[in-house]
């Protein structure tokens, strides 16, 4: 009976250090650089994979939006980016007889405002007929006068009758077409072409 | 994985590697594959994070760590676990000449533990281990409780007669 407990003592000795690396055996280093390796290895690995995720749901999502966008309905909507007051008719500067004593109205051109489209009709996509510019009256648009408008105007109201026809007078000579008399190239003699 | 999570996990893996080797050499019986099963285990668990819900630590590592083991184990070498539940065949005893080589005791019963066969060796080395009772190494090696512990007087039988034959060869 003793013996027996002396070799069960025996057993258990050997079965507590059974297969045992040790501690300083450094098998936690090891197992934990071959996970840190296969970690790297995975994310390399895994990088075209989901490259390739992204691009299967990304391609029917655009694919979608497009169809959407041409199937929607196509009817323009009413245009709501013109203002109140360019679609009014404007008039022209007009020029009173006593303008030298008053100030000339400068006439300054409608504001021609480009607001945005609402969601419902960027949502069918006619974006770009919503901010369709007005329809004048009058075309051109009449601009401001220019300073040297504004000169030539003074000068016609200030100068005497006969300086202003005489100014008109070269004024209209000088828009005249211009006359060239025709050209006239006499032939070249054969004979004096042999002497030279 | 974030950052608490790779530092129970490597605490984990300091904590329990030495274990699941000698889970990994019980049954492969060789240091080097023993090794190589010990790093597949963590690799494995680390992959699929079954290790953040184990209820009792040990006993999942070892039923990871022996079903892996067993994977890899040469089928021609070693056979299947059900196969040898009824070996009774006892491995060669050590010739005189082991014997004297064994000149520490311990590492001669360790020699005789590998001899067993592996349906005795596998529930006597679990045992071995603190915090495994016969309920959990049989539910490691899928065998009832009652086999466990019938394998486990049998195998230490086996190791006390070889011991007996041993030291009677030794003052005969």
């Amino acid at each position: 009976m003793r013996e027996n407990d002396e070799l069960d003592r025996l057993i258990d000795s050997a079965l507590s250090t059974y297969g045992d690396p040790g501690p300083d055996s450094g098998l936690d280093q090891r197992v934990l650089v071959r996970i840190s390796s296969a970690r790297a290895s995975t994310r390399v690995a895994h990088a075209p994979r989901r490259r390739w995720v992204l691009w299967a749901i990304g391609l029917p999502a655009a694919a979608c939006l497009l169809l959407f966008f041409l199937a929607g309905p196509k009817t323009a909507p009413p245009p709501t980016g013109v203002a109140k007051g360019a679609s009014q008719p404007q008039e022209l500067p007009t020029v009173p007889p006593h303008i030298g004593a008053l100030p000339v109205p400068r006439h300054e051109p409608a504001p021609i405002s480009r607001q945005l489209p609402s969601s419902q009709s960027r949502r069918s996509g006619n974006t770009t007929r919503a901010v369709a510019l007005p329809k004048l009256d009058l075309f051109p648009t009449p601009q401001p006068l220019t300073p040297a408008e504004q000169a030539l105007i003074d000068f016609a109201l200030r100068a005497p009758e006969s300086e202003r026809k005489s100014f008109i007078a070269a004024q209209k000579q000088a828009e005249a077409p211009l006359r060239i008399a025709a050209i006239e190239i006499p032939p070249i003699d054969a004979t004096n072409k042999d002497t030279n | 994985m974030t950052t608490d999570e790779e530092a129970e996990f490597t605490a984990l893996v300091q904590r329990q590697s030495r274990f699941v080797f000698r889970v990994a050499y019980a049954v492969l019986l060789n240091p080097h594959d023993a090794e190589d099963v010990v790093q597949e285990t963590f690799l494995k668990l680390y992959r699929n994070r079954g290790w953040q819900g184990m209820d009792n630590e040990r006993a999942f590592l070892a039923r990871v760590t022996w079903r892996i083991a067993v994977d890899r184990r040469p089928r021609s070498s070693h056979p299947a676990l059900e196969d040898a539940a009824g070996d009774d065949r006892p491995s060669p005893d050590p010739s005189p000449e082991q014997t004297l080589l064994f000149s520490n005791q311990r590492a001669m019963v360790s020699s005789m533990i590998d001899g067993l066969p592996e349906a005795l060796r596998l529930p006597l080395v679990l045992s071995a281990f603190d915090e495994l009772n016969s309920r959990e190494i049989g539910g490691i090696l899928g065998i009832p409780e009652g086999t466990v512990r019938t394998r486990l007087q049998h195998a230490r039988q086996l190791l006390r007669q070889k011991l007996t034959n041993l030291q009677e060869t030794r003052y005969a």
